[in-house]
């Protein structure tokens, strides 16, 4: 008897384990709450009494100082509630908002901007002051605003904003470090020439509702720019009134968006309201958002699911799941990620130096089938560096209409790729391939896509990888002090031209490939900026520079899609992917727009129909 | 008729001294008896038979089939159990039952790597602080002290994301934070141990310190080391699997069972047996090794016997 | 007695010093820093670290912070502007304490109910029904209960919040998936501490002297027998009220928990000094409580100055 209970024992021990382990995982997602009932609501034409969204933020806001603020979880707040000269419209063109109107000088060069009657939600009036306010603001190098390179094309901004104050822990000039009289004294004219520069900069007010632009250069994407977060404006006396709390709680900021906030529990919560005050008001539907502050991945599937949130970004592995259900919705992105060689001399492994190599590498890799397979999420396999996504400056695409074919093969050219990768090794006189550091992220779905990538390189090629999987901010370090043979990157745009895209591997300011001192520690990492393959090609940089003095469109698209060719050929990247958004909302969701860059998610033309018990 | 008794009639035996002493039956030795003991626990011994599974299956399970264990094959992707894939394939089309064999395998390592360290390291510890006694005890009394404010966990994410995770890394990180517990054990076993008679008649016969130390204390120990060891390896495999879960896991392509679990845990509606087929192994793991350990307990300690 | 707790007082500043120091060693050698970001222009990035005082010798910031931790100063986040450690951790640690308290609560008694009943009942069915159900409660990752918890009473039946804060019927989830473990490892040291118990000789001579088993084991083996139990509490409470990462992470919870590791891997310096300090300083308190405790509890050990008791 007692034997047989204690083999039942062990029997039900692994049922027990076994039961509770499926009972975790059986069965499938269940589609969104009662779709008939919004369906009978949906009939009728009339939208929802109650208008409120749901929305997963993601995250705490780090800064709602639009000044210095630079995330993108800070940037959907910001855009809502705040308005800047102009707002982009749900069909993607730039739209009035503060300014009413503006006026461009024939050269390109000066904005008139004329402001519309507005006010800020404590009465006040939003006028041309606040504007110049907040931009100088960024751009003086005292504030440290991390986005001040966004305002840089204003005339005498890149001057004022690159500024150094002396440094203290210079011994050598300052002996007593910042008691130094000397370091007093320079720090004075230090303040004394900032103030100076920054009333130098291209901006006037002439009389509270216009606001006079000057630029550097006629750039033409400059206009979409004044939407940007680093452009909204900012009032002179809440700034000082609450110094460095400015923006750090609802009563310690003022709002001339289309919401207000009406809550902020940090780190947990954030409640927008409408913002009555708004010049705009009238066309504002929806009365709340209510934001989580939720970092898991699933969990927010979880509540979709439930109903209990309106609308999520979908995580890759769910892609499939909600394609079934017909209710994904998938957007192109203005991303683009590549792989980067490092090649510069100094780098030990010395593989890369042969553009054989690089370019075996670059044709070696099936990026349809890894966009088919692994990604499968509507991302598009990137046969050159801009994504297809930016457009010209008469709205075309500029991958379709101005590169128009496939700089890099779709599919994996094996055989080319063998016959380059032979011949890169005898040129170098090395027997074989050496082993490759490959640096990539450490999330799960960095993890996965970094093996997918050199596991089908290294069967198609026999090269052997390194994986170093790393966390963003390691990543960056090392990228920057050039510890890697090659990187998983991605580079997402800043606005729609394809200037954000090319002139990341410019040479470094005032050097050529012939400089003698290129590769040496007079080059620092700033001077490289984002170049990190290191590579400079003067017909690239000086090709770069001339769409920067005209607004001529043909002329800046012939030369950018001459510098994808130059990068074809010399393959300092390789571009593997264009990724797609993907999301889902619930079928009473309605007016949610969707953007590329700046503040990827738009609620000001929001509004549910047909929402459950509303 | 009477018999004389002379000594003619007597034949003197051999007198062999060895043998005098010879004992009939095979001696009952300490760890027979242990044995004896923990054969008679019936969940023990089948928790011994799934350790031994478990580490045959490590040993050879990647070996019965054909496939690479980070060879891609995307056009499979996420298939379920089947007769060529038996655990059926991850998102990259990897065979799961080539990869979570390996993934035992490392698990293994990892556990029994870092509570070997471990032990060593606190056996040390504990074993000089005990014996010595004194000044020294209470100097490495208070260290450890010390040491248990110490928040480990952090202190590992910390050292994880400065050196890298790897697999030497991770054995390190959950080595160094598991020794204190062992060291307390180790020296509260050796105060009791050294006060005992056999450690006076070793010193009597002019033993050193560290003769008396290596020879007769940790031998004495030895037991009560392999439960600590049985109960510390489950901790570290499982504080692998955590690290995983927050990215600091074993360096790709390498799995282990806590990375597959954490791989798998993103997928858990979709594809469930990505996560249930490694988090089966792991609790099986898990669970030999606490009964094993639980048994060894109850046979080493005399005063339960039945 | 103030002797002793003099001295424990020293040694824990003692801990604490050490521990500020090594971490702030560790997370200065992290490669990066707070503002580490691809789109950051390089002298603006050397003008930030300028601003909040990065760019000084190690030291100089090591003296700095220590002097501002001597005057109860944990610093200014770095990642989330001006708000403030003291305060974010003012935030936290209830929401995080409460939820550990709930789950301390169902889950250290259930576990000492099971480890009881599996004692008096050695060898026998009920013994390896209750030991297998714990050592599963031990072998199951956290991440794995609370995302199967989620989806079933969540998502699957709709009877609890998937997550969000708030009032008791969102504590439910998390406590339950936070005390799991628990109840395995409370479950199998309260067994092990009966069975030491029992064979004791106080307990045949209570047996002896007539006491019923009910009595017997109410008056004796119970109260014996949590006796040690008390020294595993304490680091136990330490950890689980100061808030645990992956319960955190999966049920959106505002607690402290998701600040161990979100902190280091923005480089938040401030942040991640103050969680670990705060936690350290829990730790050691809990530690000292229950040496405290010990010492009232059992008569045989005396707190006092001496040498180890």
């Amino acid at each position: 008897m007692r034997k047989r209970n204690k083999r039942l024992l062990s029997l039900v021990t692994f049922l027990l384990l076994a039961a509770f382990l499926i009972s975790a995982c059986g069965g499938g997602a269940k589609t969104p709450a009662s779709s008939s009932e919004s369906e009978k609501t949906g009939s009728e034409t009339a939208i929802d009494k109650d208008q409120f969204l749901n929305v997963n933020l993601g995250d705490e806001p780090p800064s709602l100082d639009p000044g210095v603020s630079t995330d993108a979880v800070s940037f959907i707040i910001l855009n809502d509630i705040l308005a800047g000269l102009t707002r982009y419209g749900p069909d993607g063109k730039i739209q009035p908002e503060i300014a009413q109107s503006w006026d461009v000088s024939d050269d390109g060069k000066t904005y008139t901007f004329h402001l519309r009657d507005a006010k800020w939600s404590d009465g006040q009036p939003v006028t041309s002051k606040d504007f110049a306010y907040a931009w100088k603001r960024a751009i003086d190098p005292r504030t440290g605003s991390q986005y001040a390179y966004q305002l840089a094309y204003i005339q005498g901004a890149a001057e004022a904003n690159g500024l150094t104050p002396p440094d203290p822990k210079d011994t050598k000039k300052y002996p007593q470090g910042d008691k130094d009289p000397k370091y007093q004294q320079d720090l004075a004219a230090f303040n004394q020439q900032a103030d100076e520069a920054l009333s130098k900069v291209g901006i006037e007010t002439p009389d509270d509702k216009t606001l006079v632009v000057h630029l550097a250069q006629p750039t033409v994407y400059w206009l979409g720019l004044t939407s940007f977060i680093t452009y909204l404006p900012v009032r002179q006396d809440i700034v000082e009134k609450y110094g460095d709390q400015f923006a750090t709680e609802p009563d310690k900021m003022v709002y001339n968006g289309p919401f207000k906030i009406d809550s902020w529990t940090h780190q947990s919560e954030l409640v927008l309201v409408k913002n009555d005050s708004y010049w705009d008001a009238a066309n504002v539907k929806l009365q709340k958002i209510h934001f989580d502050m939720i970092k898991d991945i699933t969990t927010p599937v979880n509540m979709f699911d439930a109903g209990q949130l309106d609308t999520i970004g979908v995580p890759s592995d769910y892609i499939q799941t909600y394609k079934d259900k017909g209710i994904l919705k998938t957007e192109a992105d203005a991303v683009t990620w590549y792989l980067e060689f490092n090649i510069d001399p100094r780098n030990p492994n010395k593989a890369f130096q042969s553009k054989k190599i690089r370019q075996a590498i670059a044709i070696a890799f099936d990026r349809q089938g890894f966009v088919d397979n692994v990604l499968k999420n509507g991302s598009l396999p990137a046969t050159a560096l801009t994504p297809p996504s930016i457009h010209d400056q008469e709205g075309n695409s500029f991958n379709e209409k101005w590169v128009g074919k496939d700089l890099f093969p779709k599919t994996a050219d094996v055989e080319q790729a063998k016959q380059l990768l032979q011949e890169g090794l005898k040129d170098l006189g090395l027997k074989q391939m050496p082993q490759v550091t490959f640096l990539a992220g450490d999330s799960e779905t960095a993890k996965k896509y970094s093996q997918a990538i050199t596991a089908n390189i290294s069967q198609n090629l026999g090269i052997q990888f390194k994986l170093v999987n790393v966390d963003f901010k390691t990543r960056l370090d090392m990228m920057k002090k050039g510890q890697f043979d090659m990187v998983y990157a991605g580079w997402g745009a800043d606005y729609d031209d394809p200037e954000t895209f090319m002139n990341l591997f410019d040479c470094p300011a005032g050097y050529t490939s012939s400089s003698p001192d290129l590769y040496t520690d007079k080059v620092t990492p700033g001077d490289w900026a984002f170049n990190d393959p290191h590579w400079c090609n003067d017909q690239y940089t000086s090709l770069d520079k001339s769409t920067q003095t005209t607004n001529d469109n043909t002329a800046r698209m012939q030369a950018f899609a001459q510098m994808e060719q130059i990068l074809r050929d010399e393959v300092p990247i390789a571009p593997m992917y264009w990724p797609a958004r993907n999301y889902v909302e619930q079928p009473w969701v309605k007016g949610i727009v969707r953007r590329s860059t700046g503040a990827d998610t738009e609620f000001k033309w929001a509004y549910t129909q047909g929402r459950p018990n509303s | 008729m009477a018999v004389e008794l002379r000594p003619e009639l007597f034949e003197p035996e051999a007198l062999d001294a060895s043998a005098m002493e010879a004992i009939e039956r095979p001696p009952v030795t300490f760890w027979s008896d242990v044995w004896r003991r923990f054969r008679k626990n019936r969940l023990a011994m089948f928790g011994l038979v799934l350790l031994a599974l478990m580490l045959l299956m490590a040993a050879v399970g990647p070996l019965l089939t054909p496939y690479d264990a980070s060879a891609n094959n995307w056009a499979i992707g996420n298939k379920g159990p089947s007769h060529e894939h038996w655990f059926g394939t991850d998102q990259l089309g990897r065979d799961i039952f080539t990869r979570a064999w390996i993934g035992t395998r490392i698990s293994l390592f990892i556990g029994i790597t870092a509570a070997l360290l471990d032990v060593t390291i606190g056996t040390l510890y504990g074993v000089i602080s005990g014996f010595s006694g004194g000044v020294v005890d209470d100097v490495m009394m208070r260290f450890i002290d010390i040491m248990y404010g110490v928040p480990y966990l952090l202190l590992v994410i910390l050292l994880l994301v400065v050196v890298g995770a790897g697999l030497w890394t991770i054995i390190l990180a959950m080595g160094i934070s598991g020794w204190i517990g062992a060291a307390r054990l180790i020296r509260g076993q050796v105060l009791q141990l050294k006060e005992q008679e056999f450690v006076l008649a070793a010193r009597t016969l002019g033993a050193n310190s560290w003769r008396i130390m290596l020879r007769h204390l940790v031998p004495n120990v030895l037991g009560f080391l392999l439960v600590n060891m049985t109960l510390t390896i489950p901790g570290a495999i499982f504080g692998e699997a955590f690290l995983s879960f927050i990215g600091l896991g074993i360096q790709p392509p390498l799995a282990s069972l806590g990375t597959m679990i954490s791989e798998g845990y993103q997928v858990y509606r979709l594809y469930p047996y990505q996560w249930f087929i490694p988090g089966m192994i792991l609790a099986i793991i898990l669970f030999a090794f606490n009964v094993v350990g639980d048994g060894l307990r109850d046979a080493l300690d005399p005063k339960l016997r039945q | 007695m103030f002797r002793y707790i003099a001295r424990r007082f020293m040694l824990s500043v003692l801990a604490l010093w050490a521990i500020a120091t090594l971490t702030f060693i560790l997370m200065h050698s992290i490669p990066g820093d707070p503002f580490t970001d691809p789109k950051l222009p390089e002298h603006i990035h050397q003008l930030l670290l300028h601003k909040y005082g990065l760019d000084k010798p190690l030291y100089e910031q090591y003296l700095i912070y220590l002097n501002n931790l001597l005057h109860g100063d944990l610093g200014d986040s770095l990642r989330f502007r001006e708000q403030s450690v003291n305060k974010m951790i003012a935030q936290g640690f209830p929401v995080s304490a409460l939820l550990g308290v709930e789950a301390l609560a169902w889950s250290v008694s259930l576990g000492l109910l099971l480890g009881l009943v599996a004692a008096l009942n050695r060898n026998r069915v009920l013994d390896m029904v209750t030991m297998a159900i714990a050592i599963i409660a031990i072998s199951v990752p956290n991440f794995v209960i609370a995302g199967a918890l989620q989806w079933l009473l969540g998502v699957k039946l709709e009877v609890l919040p998937i997550a969000r804060w708030g009032g008791i019927e969102y504590q439910i989830l998390p406590a339950v998936s936070l005390g799991f473990g628990v109840v395995g490892g409370m479950a199998r040291f309260m067994r092990t501490s009966v069975l030491d118990v029992i064979t004791q000789d106080y307990i045949r001579t209570a047996k002896s002297k007539g006491l019923s088993a009910f009595e017997t084991v109410w008056r004796h083996v119970i109260r014996n027998s949590l006796l040690p139990i008390v020294t595993i509490l304490g680091p136990l409470i330490a950890g689980i009220t100061t808030g645990t990462f992956v319960v955190e992470q999966i049920f959106g919870i505002p607690g402290l928990g998701k600040y161990f590791v979100n902190s280091i891997y923005n480089r938040d310096y401030p942040l991640i000094m103050g969680t670990t300090l705060f936690y350290a300083v829990i730790l050691i308190f809990m530690n000292f409580v229950v040496d405290v405790l010990y010492g009232v509890i059992d008569p045989r050990i005396r707190v006092v100055g001496g040498k180890e008791g």
